[in-house]
C-alpha cells in the first residue's frame, strides 16, 4: 500500500520534493495507475515470456575501433557550467 | 575465542586502451584537467554510448584467463545514483550478464596451491575524480569514461595472506595479458575488501562487513588486520558485527563506518537500451584463447617440476613476464636451467635493482648469457673469472669474447702448446730434472709451478700435470 | 498566393528556376514566425540571426531542402544555440554539438528558422507544459494541438515552415499531426540517428517530422536517415531514396484494421457525436483502400493486451526517463541551485527545475524500478510489450500494414483534462499508436477529414524496416482523401 510518506521518500532518492497538495495529487494519480497496472498482473501468460528490452533484433551492431581520438575544447565543455575554478567545475565540499 | 576469517574481494582494475570505452575521447592519464574529455563523458542531454571494441576484446582476454564462463552477447545494465562525480546520474556497468562468471585463479600462497573462485568479472566506466579543497571541492572529467573491469571474488579467501596473495597474483595476470598498466600508485587498481569472522568451525559465514575503496595491497593488508582486530574485539565482548559499508582510512590506520545495510542504495539497475546486445563471436572467443600467454603459476609449477627450481626462485623469475622470457630462452639455447637459474636470481636481477632498470633495458642480452655459459662450460674459463666477465661486459657493454680476449683470460688447454712450454722449463732445469723421483711429490709441484710462471699462469693445470709426468719420466 | 505555402517539390522547382530565392522564402517564414507567435506559441528561441547567417553558406543547389525553411524541436541539440527541451532546469543550456539530425539538415541546404515548444522534457501529450506556456492549435486557438512536439506541428499547420522536426516516443509526432491536420511520420527505430535528441525513453523515443504531404515527408527522411557511428541502435543505409519511389501504385496491398478498437459496442456509454463521425470517416477510408484495389481485411487481438498498451507505456518510459534525466542536476550544466552542501544544491535545481507533472512521473518511474517492484511492474511492462509485438509481427507475415483512426476526437479544447483514463475509449482508441513504438515500426498519420472544420485522421503501421511501403500506402490514400496540403485557416493548396 503507498502511502504519502512512502511518496516523499521516492521523491527524495530522486532528489527533488513536491509541495505537500502536490503529494495528494500524486497519490490519487497512483491509484489509477496501479489500477491500470492491474491491466498487466491480469495477464498470466507472460511467464517465461523473455522482457523486450529493444524493439526488434539489431544485425551486425558495430563496436567502435579503439583507433581514433576525439576531444573538445575544454572552455567550451565548461561553457555550460555555472561555478568554475580555473578548468574544473567547482562544487560545494563533497564529503564521502 | 578463535574465529574463522573469511574474506571476498572486489577489485577495479583500469584497462589501457587508446579511447576510452563508451567514447572517443583518450584514455590517458593527463596533469591538466578536463582535457581528455567528449561530450559523452559529461553526459550533455542527447549524448549516447559507443562500446570500444578493443576494450571488449580486453575484458574477455581477462575473464578467459581467469577461466570463466563467457555470455554469448555483450550486454550492459545502467547503475543509477546520484553522486557529483558520475555526470551521467548513472553508470554503464554490467549486472546481468558479465563479460565472465564462475571463474577460478589457481595461486601460489606460501608454497601451497590455492585455487580463489571468481564470482564475476564485468566491465564498466569510470567516474569524474574530485579534488577537495578547504570549502569546496572541483571536479575533473578526465577519468570519466575509463575503461573499468571489476572482479568480484567468492568469500572464499581465509587468510591476509591468502587475500594478498591473490591481489598479486591478479595484478600480475593483467600485467602478462598486458589488458593493464595495473599501477596501485596511480589509482589503476582498486579494491573493495570484504570481512566476516565467525566461531572456529561453524558451518556458516558470520556478518560481513564492506570496506570500500582501498588504493594499495599495503591498505588492504592494515585495513584487514584493524577489521579483524575490531570484529574480533566486538564478538569478544558478546556483541553483534552489524552488516555495514566502512571506510579505511590511511592517517588512523582504522575503519570507519560508512552506511548500514538499511541504508543501502537501490541502484534500480536495467538494461542500457541505448547499447543493443553485441555478439561475441566463436572466432572471437578462439581467438582470445588462443592469444592468451602461458601465465606465471603454470610457469612456476612448470620450473618446480622441470627444471628442478626452488619455489622462490621459480617465483622470483615469473614474477616477471620479460625476466621469463629471457629466463627460458637461455634455458631454449640448451643451458643447465638451474645454473641459469641462479646467474638470473643473483648476478641479474641484482643489476636491475641496483640500477633500477627492466630486463628489457638491460644490456647484457640472453645472446650474451648464452656466450658467457658457453666459456664456462668448456672449461676457458673459471667460474670464479665468469664474474668479473660478467660485471665487466655490463661496465663496458661488450660481448663476453671480447672481455675475455681483451684480458686474454683464455686458458690454454692444448696439449702440444703445453708440451712446448713443459720442454722449455725441463731443458732450463735440466740438473733438477735428472734426479726426478715420483715418490717426491714436491718436485713435480716445482715443476708444475714452473710451467704456470712460464704460461703466464695460462696453462690449463690438468693438461700441465699430466704432460709434466710423461716428459719426466722419459 | 504564397511560395511559402506550396509543396516543398513546388518551392524547389520555384527556387530552381529562380522564381523565388532561399532568402525570400526564409525572411518570409521568420516574418510569419513572428507574427504568429503570440496566438500560437510555437517557437521557444526564433533563430533570425542564425538562419540569416546559414543563407550565406548553402551552396547544395541539387537538394531538394535547399534553401528551403524549416523548425526543430527543442529538444534537438544544435551548437551554439539555446536548447531547453522547454524545461525551467534546461532554460539557459546552450549545448556545444549538433544532433546527427540537425547536421544533416544542414548539409541538405535547409535553413531551420526555429527551436519549438514541446511539452516539458517531452513527456506529455497536450502542448500546454512547456516551461514558455501553452501551444494553440492553429484551427481553433481554443483547442489544444497535442503533444510533445507540439511547436512543431502548429509551425507546419499554421504555415510558417513547409516541415519541421520532431521526435515520438508514444505517439508525440502523430497524435498532433492528427489535430493539426498535416502529416506525421516516425520512420523504423534506428532509421533516423537519436544522437543529439534529448532523451525521453530511448527504447521507444523516434526522431521525426512533420509536412503537409506525403511526398514532402519522404523529401525530408531521405536526407536526414542514414546509418550514424555516434548512435549504435542506428540502422544500416537501406540506400533508397524513398521520394523517388513513391507511386501510389497500392494494388494487391493486405492491410488490416483491430476488431476490438474498432468494434463500437467496446465504447457504450462513451459515445458521442464526434466518436460517430471518427467511426464513419474510418469506414469511407477503407471504403478509399478497397477502391485503391488494397485488400481490408478486420484482425482480432486479445482485448487485455490492447488495454494494457497505456499502461505499458507508462511503465517503460517513465522508468527509462527517470534514469535518463538523471542528469539534470545544474552541476555541469543549467541553472544552479543553492545550498549549503552539494545535495542540497542538486535538490534545489531539480525541485526548481521540473514542474510537478514531470516530477509525478519520475517518481512512478522510479516506483516500477525499485527492486521489490521491478519484477512485477517493469519486467512485466517488457513482457507484455513483446506480445503485442509479436502478434503485430505475427500479423504483418500476411499484411503490408495495419490502419486505424488517428484519436478518437478532434483536438480537444483546454479544460478537458477529465478524461477517464480507465475507459475503454482512451485505453483502446488514444494510445494504440504506442505499438508502432513497441517494435520500432514505421508510423505514419495522415489528415482523412473533419468535424466542424476541425482535422481527424488515420495512422498506418508497418513492418519494421518496411519504411517505403508505409509512405506509399500513405501517398496513395491522401490523393483520395482530399486533405493533402492544407494549411490552418487557408482553403487546401
Amino acid at each position: 500500500m503507498i502511502t504519502k510518506d512512502k511518496l516523499k521518500e521516492y521523491a527524495e532518492k530522486l532528489m527533488f520534493r513536491l509541495e505537500e497538495e502536490q503529494y495528494d495529487t500524486l497519490l490519487r494519480e497512483f491509484d489509477v495507475i496501479l489500477e491500470q497496472m492491474k491491466l498487466i498482473e491480469d495477464i498470466k501468460e507472460i511467464d517465461g515470456i523473455e522482457p523486450m528490452t529493444f524493439p526488434f533484433e539489431l544485425d551486425n551492431v558495430r563496436p567502435r575501433e579503439d583507433e581514433k581520438i576525439e576531444t573538445i575544447d575544454t572552455e567550451m565543455a565548461l561553457s555550460n557550467a555555472k561555478e568554475k575554478i580555473g578548468t574544473e567545475v567547482k562544487v560545494p565540499k563533497v564529503v564521502e | 575465542m578463535e574465529y574463522d576469517v573469511t574474506i571476498g574481494l572486489e577489485v577495479h582494475c583500469e584497462l589501457k586502451s587508446t579511447s576510452k570505452v563508451f567514447s572517443p575521447s583518450p584514455n590517458a592519464y593527463s596533469e591538466k584537467s578536463n582535457t581528455n574529455i567528449s561530450v559523452i563523458d559529461l553526459g550533455f542531454p542527447g549524448i549516447l554510448p559507443v562500446v570500444n571494441k578493443g576494450v571488449i576484446k580486453k575484458a574477455l582476454t581477462v575473464a578467459t584467463a581467469l577461466n570463466c564462463e563467457t555470455p554469448e552477447y555483450m550486454i550492459f545494465d545502467r547503475k543509477n545514483y546520484y553522486y557529483p562525480d558520475l555526470p551521467k546520474g548513472y553508470q554503464i556497468t554490467q549486472m546481468h550478464y558479465p563479460v565472465g562468471t564462475n571463474g577460478y585463479l589457481d595461486i601460489y600462497v606460501e608454497d601451497q596451491v590455492k585455487r580463489i573462485y571468481i564470482h564475476d568479472t564485468h566491465l564498466e566506466e569510470d567516474t569524474a575524480s574530485l579534488d577537495h579543497y578547504d570549502g569546496y571541492s572541483l571536479i575533473d572529467y578526465n577519468r570519466c569514461g575509463v575503461p573499468l573491469l571489476e572482479t568480484v571474488t567468492e568469500p572464499c579467501m581465509h587468510s591476509i595472506d591468502e587475500a594478498l596473495s591473490f591481489l598479486e597474483s591478479l595484478k600480475r595476470l593483467f600485467l602478462y595479458t598486458d589488458v593493464s598498466d595495473a599501477k596501485t600508485e596511480l589509482g589503476q587498481i582498486r579494491c573493495d575488501v570484504n570481512v566476516s569472522l565467525a566461531p572456529k568451525g561453524s558451518k556458516e559465514l558470520g556478518v560481513k562487513v564492506e570496506m570500500k575503496n582501498i588504493n594499495s595491497f599495503y591498505n588492504v593488508k592494515m585495513a584487514l588486520e584493524s577489521e579483524i582486530k575490531r570484529q574480533t574485539e566486538l564478538l569478544n565482548k558478546g556483541m553483534k558485527i552489524e552488516m555495514e559499508t566502512r571506510r579505511y582510512d590511511e592517517s588512523t590506520m582504522e575503519t570507519y563506518r560508512m552506511r548500514s545495510k538499511v541504508e543501502a542504495v537501490d541502484y534500480k539497475y536495467f538494461i542500457e537500451p541505448n547499447i543493443p546486445p553485441i555478439k561475441l563471436t566463436n572466432e572471437l572467443k578462439s581467438e582470445v584463447k588462443e592469444s592468451l600467454p602461458e601465465l606465471a603459476f603454470s610457469k612456476i609449477t612448470r620450473y618446480i617440476n622441470e627444471y628442478g627450481l626452488s619455489l622462490v626462485d621459480a617465483k622470483t623469475i615469473a614474477k616477471d613476464k620479460e625476466l621469463a622470457t629471457y629466463y627460458e630462452n637461455i634455458i631454449n639455447k640448451g643451458k643447465d636451467p638451474k645454473m641459469v637459474s641462479n646467474w638470473v636470481t643473483t648476478r641479474v636481477l641484482g643489476c636491475l635493482s641496483k640500477d633500477e632498470i627492466t630486463i628489457s633495458e638491460f644490456n647484457f642480452t640472453e645472446e650474451k648469457m648464452v656466450e658467457l655459459l658457453e666459456y664456462i662450460e668448456s672449461g676457458k674459463i673459471s667460474t670464479k673469472q665468469a664474474k668479473d666477465v660478467f660485471y665487466k661486459c655490463i661496465e663496458e657493454n661488450k660481448t663476453p669474447k671480447k672481455v675475455i680476449k681483451e684480458s686474454g683470460m683464455e686458458q690454454i688447454t692444448d696439449e702440444e702448446e703445453i708440451r712446448k712450454i713443459v720442454l722449455e722449463v725441463l731443458e732450463e732445469n735440466s740438473e733438477v730434472a735428472k734426479d726426478y723421483n715420483p715418490e717426491k711429490g714436491r718436485m713435480l709441484d716445482f715443476f708444475i709451478g714452473q710451467t704456470m710462471k712460464k704460461s703466464r699462469g695460462k696453462a690449463n693445470p690438468e693438461v700441465a700435470t699430466k704432460v709434466l709426468k710423461e716428459e719426466l719420466l722419459k | 498566393m504564397s511560395y511559402l505555402d506550396l509543396s516543398i517539390e513546388k518551392m524547389h522547382e520555384a527556387i530552381i528556376n529562380e522564381k523565388v530565392t532561399p532568402e525570400e522564402l526564409v525572411k518570409e517564414s521568420l516574418q510569419r514566425a513572428k507574427d504568429y507567435q503570440g496566438e500560437y506559441n510555437s517557437f521557444v528561441t526564433i533563430t533570425e540571426k542564425e538562419a540569416l547567417g546559414e543563407l550565406t553558406k548553402i551552396e547544395n543547389k541539387d537538394s531538394y531542402l535547399y534553401g528551403i525553411p524549416c523548425a526543430i524541436k527543442d529538444n534537438l541539440s544544435t551548437k551554439g544555440i539555446l536548447t531547453t527541451a522547454s524545461s525551467n532546469i534546461l532554460k539557459d543550456y546552450i549545448p556545444c554539438f549538433d544532433a546527427t539530425v540537425v547536421s544533416k539538415l544542414k548539409e541538405s541546404g535547409s535553413i531551420s528558422i526555429g527551436k519549438t515548444v514541446l511539452d516539458e522534457l517531452a513527456m506529455g501529450g497536450t502542448g500546454t507544459t512547456g516551461h514558455t506556456g501553452i501551444v494553440r492549435n492553429p484551427w481553433n486557438k481554443e483547442r489544444l494541438i497535442g503533444g510533445s512536439s507540439a511547436g512543431s506541428c502548429a509551425a507546419v499547420a499554421s504555415g510558417i515552415v513547409p516541415f519541421a522536426i520532431g521526435s515520438d516516443t508514444g505517439d508525440s509526432i502523430r497524435k498532433p499531426a492528427i489535430y493539426g491536420g498535416i502529416v506525421g511520420f516516425k520512420p523504423t527505430y534506428g532509421r533516423i540517428s537519436r544522437f543529439g535528441l534529448f532523451p525521453f525513453a530511448c527504447s521507444l523515443d523516434h526522431v521525426g517530422c512533420f509536412a503537409r504531404n506525403v511526398k514532402d515527408i519522404a523529401y525530408v527522411v531521405d536526407a536526414i536517415k542514414g546509418h550514424d557511428d555516434k548512435d549504435m541502435t542506428s540502422l544500416e543505409n537501406d540506400n533508397v531514396k524513398y521520394s523517388a519511389r513513391l507511386d501510389g501504385n497500392v494494388k494487391g496491398k493486405k492491410v488490416f484494421y483491430i476488431k476490438e478498437i474498432m468494434d463500437i459496442n467496446n465504447y457504450e456509454g462513451e459515445i458521442d457525436k464526434e466518436l460517430e463521425e471518427v467511426f464513419k470517416n474510418f469506414e469511407s477510408v477503407k471504403e478509399k483502400c478497397r477502391e485503391l484495389g488494397m485488400e481490408v481485411c478486420e484482425e482480432s487481438i486479445d482485448i487485455r493486451l490492447l488495454k494494457a498498451i497505456f499502461s505499458t507505456y507508462m511503465t517503460i518510459s517513465c522508468a527509462e526517463a527517470t534514469s535518463n534525466n538523471s542528469n539534470l542536476t545544474g552541476i555541469q550544466f543549467g541553472p544552479r541551485g543553492e545550498g549549503k552542501n552539494i545535495e542540497e544544491i542538486m535538490f534545489d535545481a531539480r525541485t526548481k527545475g521540473f514542474s510537478e507533472l514531470i516530477k509525478r512521473r519520475f517518481v512512478l518511474g522510479s516506483y516500477v524500478l525499485q527492486k521489490e517492484n521491478q519484477e512485477k511492474l517493469f519486467l512485466n511492462a517488457g513482457r507484455i510489450r513483446r506480445m503485442i509485438v509479436d502478434k503485430i509481427n505475427q500479423l504483418f507475415e500476411k499484411y503490408d500494414a495495419f490502419i486505424l483512426p488517428g484519436s478518437s476526437s478532434t483536438a480537444p479544447e483546454f479544460q478537458s483534462e477529465n478524461i477517464d483514463k480507465l475507459s475503454n475509449r482512451y485505453l483502446l482508441l488514444e494510445n494504440h499508436m504506442a505499438i508502432g513504438n513497441f517494435g520500432g515500426m514505421p508510423s505514419i498519420t495522415i489528415p482523412s477529414g473533419k468535424i466542424d472544420n476541425m482535422p481527424i485522421g488515420i495512422c498506418i503501421t508497418g513492418r519494421a524496416k518496411d519504411d517505403l511501403n508505409v509512405l506509399n500506402i500513405a501517398y496513395a490514400l491522401e490523393n483520395v482523401l482530399g486533405c493533402k496540403g492544407q494549411i490552418a485557416g487557408k482553403e487546401n493548396k
